[in-house]
């Protein structure tokens, strides 16, 4: 079953204080993924695999083209989608890792995974299979180091099950032990039927993980 | 789902200056919306116009469908009181400081029509409970207080009443960054729990971030750009949106 399917999709940055320099970032790309399949973004520095992922999570705005997304068994078009639609594809639908975990001022690592108390159980659980010990819990992540807080990130991913899961090199800062406990992770995700998209430099991520490939070159310049 | 709250092309000047030209807008139940711009953008206007605080020249404020204009001032007031809440960058301004911590609590619970006074008592102890202030200070003047811990009084003596509606202007403004944080912290889990919406306004991008489900941007009076927050600061637009988005010192 489709899960995401997008295509057609432009996105051209106008950068008003650089002399409105305008940049073309993508021109017509596209991509469909089923459920249980993963597809891997790949290409040069540049070519705009960040934003693609980006753009599928509705964090930027194409200026043409459609995103859609299996939600509550109806695709739903995210481009055109009112903002509150939006919000419910990403609070039942749509997970995304970024590359970076946005720590919270005083919110502790625990909570910043369950996101409400009812969830505590099954946060200590996910924190603790990627190596988080019970110690780190109660910390605000904003101290920890960086693979420790790209792990809290994944933990918040993978706490619960997304039909569509979108990750921006979620093993950039692991070591191989927890590199592979990822690949696990997300291995039983496609088992439970996820449609995945990620950016994995790590070639060994890629193999391990990616059904297909999907290459994008960068856009000519004018 | 329904409409909370409805802005339909709000105008406002003050003698020549255009404080708002042509503002519609709209909150939904649960929905954290944030209003940034620099000062003199007409953010503060415009809350206050939300509010029923300052009647526009022309355009209408909805809640709930129903024009605010059409309501009179007493229905008016007594919305302000009890199903919506405001809470002011100066807590001195909101509260009174010559009055116990618990009493200002409870002026609004009986404004809403409590009157007994032990439930009074307890529910206002609760609430210093909640806004982590010791409730043994419950008859304690204010004017005693720390600023956080006005912030944190003011706040519970709007939330008292579980309001529908919170308007917020600079809640965290003008106070220390540990402070700032705290304050933050239980403005993020105190709406959450209570269901609140909220129309919050700001200068401060990082505050807009953590709290708003929704952004507006705001420049001489006019809204130059909304969206999702993460989006319209990710992927700002607007020349003037870049700009504000790209001062942000990174910490």
């Amino acid at each position: 079953m489709m899960m995401l399917a997008a295509s057609g999709l432009e996105k051209t940055f106008s950068l008003h204080l650089q002399g409105g320099t305008r940049l073309d970032v993508l021109r017509g790309a596209g991509l469909g993924v089923r459920a249980g399949e993963c597809v891997a973004l790949s290409g040069p520095s540049g070519a705009g695999k960040s934003t693609l992922l980006r753009a599928l999570y509705g964090n930027y705005l194409v200026d043409r083209g459609e995103i859609l997304v299996r939600h509550a068994g109806e695709l739903v078009d995210l481009v055109t989608a009112p903002a509150e639609t939006v919000m419910e594809i990403r609070r039942e639908t749509l997970g995304y890792v970024s590359q970076f975990l946005r720590a919270i001022p005083r919110v502790s690592a625990l909570d910043v995974v369950a996101g409400v108390p009812e969830c505590r159980d099954a946060a200590a659980k996910i924190l603790r299979r990627l190596g988080i010990g019970e110690k780190l819990h109660a910390l605000p992540p904003a101290t920890f180091s960086g693979g420790e807080q790209q792990r809290v990130n994944l933990a918040r991913a993978f706490i619960r099950d997304w039909p569509v899961l979108l990750l921006d090199e979620p093993t950039a800062s692991l070591d191989a032990e927890n590199r592979d406990i990822v690949i696990r992770l997300m291995q039983e995700a496609k088992a439970k039927g996820a449609a995945l998209v990620g950016i994995f430099h790590d070639a060994f991520v890629r193999d391990a993980i990616a059904d297909r490939t999907l290459t994008l070159e960068p856009v000519r310049q004018n | 789902m329904s409409l909370l709250l409805e802005a339909r092309a709000l105008q406002k000047n003050y003698g020549r200056i255009t404080a708002l030209a042509d503002v519609s807008l709209n909150l939904r139940p649960r929905e954290i919306l944030a209003i940034v711009g620099e000062s003199g953008s007409g953010k503060t206007t415009l809350l206050n116009v939300l509010a029923g605080r300052i009647a526009p020249d022309a355009g209408e404020v909805f809640y709930n469908g129903a024009p605010l204009s059409a309501l009179g001032e007493l229905k008016l007031r007594k919305l302000q009181r009890s199903r919506w809440g405001f809470i002011q960058q100066d807590p001195r301004a909101a509260l009174r400081l010559d009055v116990s911590a618990g009493g200002n609590i409870g002026e609004r619970l009986m404004a809403a029509g409590a009157r007994h006074y032990g439930e009074i008592r307890a529910t206002a102890r609760q609430w210093l409970n909640a806004v982590e202030i010791d409730p043994e200070r419950l008859d304690d003047m204010p004017k005693f207080f720390s600023g956080g811990m006005l912030q944190r009084l003011q706040i519970a003596a709007t939330l008292v009443t579980e309001p529908e509606i919170v308007f917020m202007d600079e809640p965290t403004g003008g106070l220390d960054v540990s402070v700032q944080a705290k304050i933050l912290d239980l403005i993020r889990g105190l709406v959450r729990r209570l269901g609140l919406a909220v129309v919050l306004v700001t200068h401060d991008i990082g505050v807009a971030r953590l709290l708003a489900d929704r952004l507006i941007v705001m420049r001489h009076g006019r809204i130059v750009e909304t969206g999702l927050t993460d989006q319209v600061l990710d992927d700002p637009h607007h020349e003037y949106t870049q700009l504000l988005v790209s001062s942000v010192l990174p910490a």
